[in-house]
């Protein structure tokens, strides 16, 4: 596949969230907030490219038993590097960020790639299919954020859209909501991307 | 903490139910549930898991990490803590109960991605358990997820595939019914403290 | 040779002293840093909460007291311990008059514990000013407790209204909606969604003002 395609596919046709339904965790804790999930997006992003590209380095030396100990080692690895940066060089974010780190690292879309895609591939292909992957899935978790903070604060990153007279939905500021959400958005996906037919 | 070990247990399956009330172990959650038998054989398999790994964490922390000042490696250590178990227990399984091991099959590795494994030892580390009240913590969250599991497992097959749009099955469907149930747990919030 | 029996193990074990390796020394090396950048946040809470008490004593202003951190930190505050007493103490002097004290008290939120800081007068009968420095509260729920229109709710609030009580030193409150206008004193709006979160800040202001004011009710500070 070329690089192009790489990229269409783990970022749309075989994206992580409404196609292979993984890192669904996250994606109901961090969308109340479009800032919070752009911050973990990022995250994601970082460490997904990196941790693909040095798990797809070792994958012929990689003895087959140890495999997902080798690649969780190496995924908590570089969540642990983002953790220590951010808090030195950027604490305002690292507070924000602060109780995501954990998530990042049981985020299945990492797993789910690394094997996929990473214990098969050459290393620079390895690399965009994380970057698409990990695209892919701040996007949807951008779109939901954008319904849940606008309807249940009135901003949209944290500026405000609407005025005194909106009265916030609760429901959207609650994480169920993002089941919700999360379902109308792969109802939509699979009727008008994939045009699902009986 | 002075809060029993007995009150964790349940206020861990009911009212801090780790699937409903706090969101994690989602994937295998949502996948697995498609049957019941599958469901529960992977439940089982969680509250196994979910109870030792807590037990095995809470020593690794206490005696490892905090002595050594190492305790920033911690995320990383806990989920190397579980995947070594979960690797030693499907040898084991393999080894001495190969029907098991076969009905099993991919479930096993699976649970070293469940979310709620590492969420349960972080939530340990926070909330200051003692070693007796990691353990119930654990055990509980592992029946509370199976409960869970097997809530959206039973609803799924009571479901008529044929009412559900198609775009929404699958998947969709679940999250719906998941959001619901996550609604219902929302009123358990707060009734029992927990830390 | 993948498939003997010890490679999978010295590949691991290999593996691991890379990693565990590359990340000591980044945390080595970022360590000092993150020290002081959370200290520094730390000092420049507690001086946030004195800030006012200071102006007030050295006839200047909130703003330039804060902006002059951190030598305004070194000048006038001070960390005292008293034995017996389980809550660090920041004493603000000006002049060798002590104008205000500091207190980091802890509570216990929904998710987590939740520590704050807060200042009071020099008679300990009257909240200065209240500042959370840690929570584990729901973000965008919970969390906004830190918020400055819930915070500014205990400012220059006289809090120990029955000082001769042996049970509760403070008044009743009760919480009304965010959105609605408190019609006396006793009345405190909560954060929308957050009622258990919002009870347990009362109850931990409850709780440590009591713990203080009877400490040292019968001994000196």
């Amino acid at each position: 596949m070329t690089k192009k395609e790489i990229f269409i596919n783990s970022a749309f046709k075989e994206n992580s969230v409404w196609r292979q339904i993984l890192g669904i965790c996250s994606a109901l804790a961090v969308t109340n907030l479009m800032l919070n999930s752009l911050i973990l997006g990022l995250g994601v992003i970082f460490t997904l490219a990196l941790a693909n590209f040095t798990i797809s380095l070792i994958r012929n030396w990689t003895p087959r038993s140890v495999r997902m100990m080798i690649q969780t080692l190496i995924i908590a690895s570089y969540v642990i590097i983002v953790d220590i940066f951010l808090k030195a060089n950027m604490p305002e974010i690292s507070k924000q960020l602060g109780p995501y780190v954990g998530l990042i690292i049981t985020n299945c879309i990492l797993m789910g790639r690394a094997e996929a895609f990473a214990s098969q591939n050459k290393p620079w292909d390895s690399l965009i299919d994380g970057i698409g992957a990990g695209l892919g899935y701040t996007l949807v978790l951008i779109v939901i954020s954008f319904i849940r903070e606008l309807f249940g604060f009135g901003t949209i990153f944290g500026f405000q859209v609407l005025g005194d007279w909106w009265i916030s939905w609760s429901i959207m500021v609650m994480a169920p909501s993002a089941f919700f959400l999360l379902a109308l958005l792969i109802w939509a996906v699979n009727t008008y991307y994939y045009k699902a037919k009986a | 903490m002075d809060i029993s070990a007995f009150v964790l247990f349940w206020a861990a399956i009911f009212t801090s139910n780790i699937l409903l009330t706090n969101f994690l172990g989602m994937c295998s959650y949502l996948s697995v549930s498609r049957e019941i038998e599958s469901a529960m054989g992977l439940g089982l398999a969680v509250i196994f898991v979910l109870t030792v790994t807590s037990a095995l964490n809470w020593v690794v922390y206490h005696y490892l990490l905090v002595p050594f000042g190492i305790v920033y490696l911690q995320y990383i250590i806990f989920i190397i803590v579980i995947a070594a178990f979960v690797q030693f227990l499907e040898l084991l399984i393999e080894r001495y109960a190969p029907a098991l091991y076969y009905s099993l099959g991919i479930f096993l590795p699976l649970i070293t991605v469940n979310c709620a494994i590492l969420g349960v030892s972080l939530f340990m580390v926070i909330r200051n358990y003692n070693f007796i009240q990691s353990v119930a913590f654990g055990a509980g969250s592992g029946i509370g997820w199976l409960l869970a599991i097997l809530m959206l497992a039973g609803l799924r097959r009571k479901l008529k595939e044929k009412l559900v749009p198609i775009g929404l099955r699958g998947a969709g469907i679940s999250l719906i019914i998941t959001g619901i149930m996550a609604l219902g747990f929302v009123g358990f919030s707060g009734i029992v403290q927990i830390q | 040779m993948k498939d003997s029996f010890w490679y999978p193990i010295v590949f691991m074990l290999i593996m691991v002293i890379i990693f565990a390796g590359i990340l000591s020394v980044m945390y080595r090396f970022s360590a000092e840093k993150i020290e002081a950048l959370q200290r520094d946040s730390y000092q420049q809470a507690i001086l946030g909460t004195l800030a006012k008490a200071i102006a007030e004593a050295e006839g200047s202003t909130m703003e330039e007291i804060l902006a002059q951190y951190p030598d305004s930190y070194q000048e006038y505050i001070h960390e005292q311990s008293v034995t017996g007493f389980e809550r660090k103490i920041y004493i603000a002097e000006v002049d060798g008059d002590v104008v205000a004290y500091c207190f980091e008290i802890h509570g216990k939120g929904l998710w987590g514990s939740m520590q704050a800081l807060i200042s009071t007068s020099i008679d300990l009968r009257t909240i200065l000013d209240f500042d959370i420095v840690n929570q584990h509260e729901t973000p965008g729920l919970g969390a906004r407790i830190e918020e400055d229109w819930f915070l500014g709710q205990f400012r220059d609030r006289l809090f120990v209204i029955n000082p001769d009580s042996e049970e509760d030193v403070s008044g009743s409150y009760e919480f009304i909606a965010e959105t609605q206008t408190p019609e006396n004193d006793q009345q405190l709006r909560r954060v929308t969604g957050a009622t258990i979160t919002s009870d347990s800040v009362i109850k931990m202001l409850r709780d440590e003002i009591n713990y203080i004011y009877n400490y040292f009710r019968n001994n000196e500070l």
